[in-house]
């Protein structure tokens, strides 16, 4: 039987041989140094902690993002509707005035 | 007898759009200018969106934050029906469905704080803005399609008899869009908050009567809380509809039918 026939018909049990050290480089591996150089420079381990001053750094960036200010701003609205309210006519229903 | 001196005052009074800082000078023909409750909160509005962009954004790190992906997120999806509803050809229109959606969802969501102003809630907002994208899709419309635009009005198949009929019923109902648009959105959060002043009068009521009374005005007041969700939902649906609206506007003006 022919080699390559044998072989089609294993085809579904033999992995194709995609890529290896030797089909690349002819066994040296240089060829997959430019890769091996690329990834070993990139920084390991966790992230860093968000670090630095500002609202940014704390409440938002990385790890430090929550919904803090979200809170807040709801706080910062009332207070600003309720004041306008207070001194556009609140304070004229005080001691029930009318 | 404390209870005769309570007043209602309408609740329609929250809508009332009142001046907060105001100048009249005799210069330029008698110039009058003011700050009122409607500015203020529309300023409030831009600082918080831009607000919320700047600070949302990651910086080109790889890893984003919780705040990055929920705008990210929000992002993919307007993105996505920009390119479901007007086409992929036409990804052009994303900033300004981008930036409708976040102008309306926050001026409702901001609305939903107690004692704040609704700009959503004016009729001249919501028409103002309605009428604009109005005017805007008809010029696109006229500007693509120049005189072949007006075949819109007859829908294809109709016999020459029924034409006169119905360019005037096709007709008014294209012009009835700049309306619809606007009305959708205000009449929505208007019945809302309306809704919501009315119950919590009831409410606050209640709970400065007697006792054994206030502890029972808990049911009343646990469905009010229920009420605020569904104001809250309001919110996110009623920005959503308005682009979505938009978007079909948009594609019906590019491809016509």
């Amino acid at each position: 039987m022919h080699a390559s026939l044998v072989r089609r018909q294993l085809g579904g049990l033999i992995p194709p041989k995609i890529a290896s050290p030797g089909l690349l480089s002819g066994g040296s591996g240089d060829g997959l140094s430019p890769l091996v150089n690329f990834y070993s420079k990139l920084p390991k381990g966790p992230a860093p902690a968000s670090t630095g001053r500002g609202l940014k750094a704390k409440f938002f960036s990385g790890s430090n993002a929550s919904g803090a200010p979200i809170v807040a701003t709801i706080f910062g609205i009332f207070a600003l509707g309720y004041t306008i309210d207070y001194q556009m006519h609140l304070k004229h229903h005080k001691n029930h005035a009318h | 007898m404390q209870n005769l001196n309570f007043i209602i005052n309408s609740p329609l009074e929250q809508f009332e759009v009142t001046s907060l800082i105001g100048l009249n000078a005799p210069i330029f023909g008698y110039l009058n200018t003011s700050l009122t409750n409607l500015g203020l909160y529309s300023l409030l509005l831009l600082f918080l969106v831009v607000g919320l962009h700047f600070m949302g954004n990651n910086e080109t790190k790889i890893i984003p934050n919780k705040w990055s992906i929920s705008l990210e997120s929000s992002f993919a999806s307007l993105s996505s029906m920009v390119r479901e509803q007007i086409g992929v050809t036409n990804e052009i229109f994303l900033p300004f469905i981008y930036s409708l959606f976040f102008f309306v969802l926050i001026g409702n969501l901001i609305s939903n704080v107690p004692y704040s102003f609704a700009i959503t809630s004016s009729a001249i907002v919501c028409l103002g803005l309605s009428v604009t994208i109005f005017i805007g899709v008809t010029l696109l419309a006229l500007s693509i399609h120049k005189i072949k635009f007006f075949s819109f009005f007859i829908p294809s198949g109709t016999p020459l008899a029924l034409v006169p009929l119905l360019v005037l019923i096709e007709l008014v109902s294209y012009g009835a869009r700049a309306g619809s648009l606007g009305i959708r959105l205000f009449a929505n959060i208007v019945a809302g908050h309306t809704l919501l002043k009315i119950l919590s009068t009831f409410l606050y009521k209640l709970f400065s009567g007697n006792l054994v009374v206030a502890v029972l005005t808990l049911i009343p007041f646990g469905i009010f809380i229920g009420l605020v969700g569904l104001e809250l939902a309001v919110s996110f649906i009623q920005s959503f509809v308005l682009t979505l609206l938009v978007c079909s506007y948009l594609r019906d003006a590019i491809k016509l039918h």
